[in-house]
């Protein structure tokens, strides 16, 4: 009555093609919404930060672009995964399918608009005169780290959320503070004083963006200290979600239907 | 019909937590040390009031549901639980949750997709078979997750009141398949309330009786005994 891991791979391959699919299907500009939606987050921002603040410095809207668009796509990712077992209530009450394949089909869905999400990001930092260098050539591997750490948080928080759905507002607030904890809006090298720097690169997303701006504006290699601590948590997400969904595994078809 | 089991139960309880707000819930048994093994070829039926744990009994049967204590021990490889609330992606079309709802019991895609055609023939449902699930009634979405089920051919079927949804024509056409699936040695668990069913398609049937087995043998003695709990209950 199990799924085979190879079955569960093609399942979630089918997922996640015909997901995007709906998805696009559902709205009437479809598949345009991967560009326009990043488009229109620079152009609040833009407004924001160059018209209203003035904040012209060099590379600002470049710095801002680099720490805006990975952070979006690990807030949307968590946020799409949280609900995504407790949403499946008829597949958990009419299937034996692990429970991980629900978060895992919202963070894929999400990871493959991110790399024409990405795409773009680039192309605006040409368009704002930063130069290519070979440190860009990090830019996938980067990715995928960013992806393991989406897989840990997303399926960990996937896995609690039916157990208390009060979860989810601490979630969205834990989001909210990770996005003014980060540096998305300021350089923290410059603005926080050194010695909370381990303190404040301890915060993986903060060390995942420095990670991002050191290969893409730095033309520098990505800092062991930033690795470190983002290996540190996609390890203990991914521990922290195995154990949770393995434990909770028997009991999801129950909580989802309480 | 051969005597060798396909699932068998033992001594399986299952409880619902009801839960009014954060300190408050309570228990609710569903099934109380529930015994008995479902033999390979036989269709069985399962009879009894709202919320004496037909349901809840089918969702143990299928591995969805694990008991609280006792023991569910299955013998076959796909088992296929169809019931009303079954899990449709009500954005993707009738022919992507026929793959995807065959590739979840089991099947390999090309399995699937090699019946196709006949699933979309036995579910009647045309052209509606490209549209989006949300489109269709409750009764198309029926006769589709019961002509999955019906070709591709799992090792047992769990039908829950599912004989019981579309017009005359659909349940006629069911019941037929149903009758050569008996002869055919399919392994068939039925839910139903209606007692022509369980009389004309079963060979065994049981009562549950507030999540206890309280008949258990041949299906006219055993809607007899339903009938006097009826009875005693009106």
């Amino acid at each position: 009555m199990s799924i085979s891991p190879i079955q569960f791979m093609s399942l979630l391959t089918l997922k996640v093609r015909l997901g995007l699919k709906a998805e696009a299907g559902r709205y009437k500009l479809g598949y345009l919404w991967w560009i326009l939606e990043p488009l229109l987050y620079a152009s609040v921002f833009y407004l924001v930060f160059v018209v209203y603040l003035d904040l012209r410095t060099e590379n600002f809207i470049a710095y801002l672009l680099t720490g805006i668009f990975p952070f979006q796509w690990f807030q949307k990712s968590v946020s799409n995964a949280m609900g995504s077992i407790k949403g499946s209530k008829g597949l958990l009450s009419s299937f034996t399918i692990h429970p991980v394949f629900f978060p895992l089909t919202h963070i894929l869905q999400d990871a493959i608009k991110q790399v024409v999400t990405f795409a773009f990001m680039l192309f605006f930092l040409l368009f704002y005169g930063v130069a290519p260098t070979i440190t860009w050539a990090f830019l996938p591997a980067i990715m995928v780290l960013q992806l393991a750490f989406i897989f840990g948080v997303g399926c960990f928080v996937a896995a609690i959320v039916p157990l208390l759905e009060d979860l989810r507002f601490l979630v969205a607030t834990i989001l909210i503070g990770t996005m003014f904890a980060s540096g998305i809006f300021y350089n923290p090298r410059e603005v926080i004083d050194v010695d909370l720097h381990m303190l404040f690169y301890a915060n993986p997303v903060a060390s995942l963006l420095q990670i991002y701006r050191d290969i893409l504006l730095n033309n520098d290699f990505p800092q062991f200290i930033n690795l470190y601590f983002v290996g540190c948590w996609v390890g203990i997400f991914w521990l922290l979600a195995i154990f949770t969904l393995n434990r909770l595994r028997p009991r999801y078809a129950k909580m989802v239907l309480e | 019909m051969t005597e060798t089991a396909a699932i068998e139960l033992k001594e399986v309880n299952f409880t619902y937590r009801v839960r009014q707000d954060l300190f408050t819930s309570w228990k609710k048994p569903a099934l109380t040390d529930v015994s008995f093994t479902l033999r390979r070829g036989e269709t069985l039926g399962i009879v009894g009031r709202n919320g004496s744990g037909k349901s809840t009994l089918l969702k143990i049967l299928s591995g969805v549901f694990h008991p609280d204590t006792g023991t569910m021990t299955s013998f076959v490889k796909t088992v296929s639980l169809m019931t009303l609330s079954l899990g449709f992606d009500n954005l993707l079309s009738g022919r992507n949750n026929a793959i995807f709802g065959g590739m979840l019991l089991g099947f390999s895609k090309r399995e699937v997709e090699q019946r196709l055609e006949a699933i979309k023939e036995f579910s009647g449902l045309g052209d509606s078979f490209e549209l989006p699930v949300k489109s269709y009634s409750s009764g198309m979405a029926s006769r589709l997750k019961f002509a999955v089920a019906i070709n591709l051919e799992p090792d047992v079927m769990l039908l829950d009141e599912l004989l019981a949804v579309g017009d005359v024509g659909f349940r006629k056409q069911a019941a037929a398949v149903m009758q050569e699936k008996i002869v055919s040695e399919q392994t068939t668990v039925l839910v139903s309330h209606n007692a022509g069913d369980i009389s004309r398609l079963c060979d065994r049937a049981i009562l549950l009786e507030r999540g206890e087995i309280i008949a258990d043998g041949n299906p006219e003695v055993v809607l007899q005994e339903y009938r006097k709990v009826q009875n005693v209950l009106l």
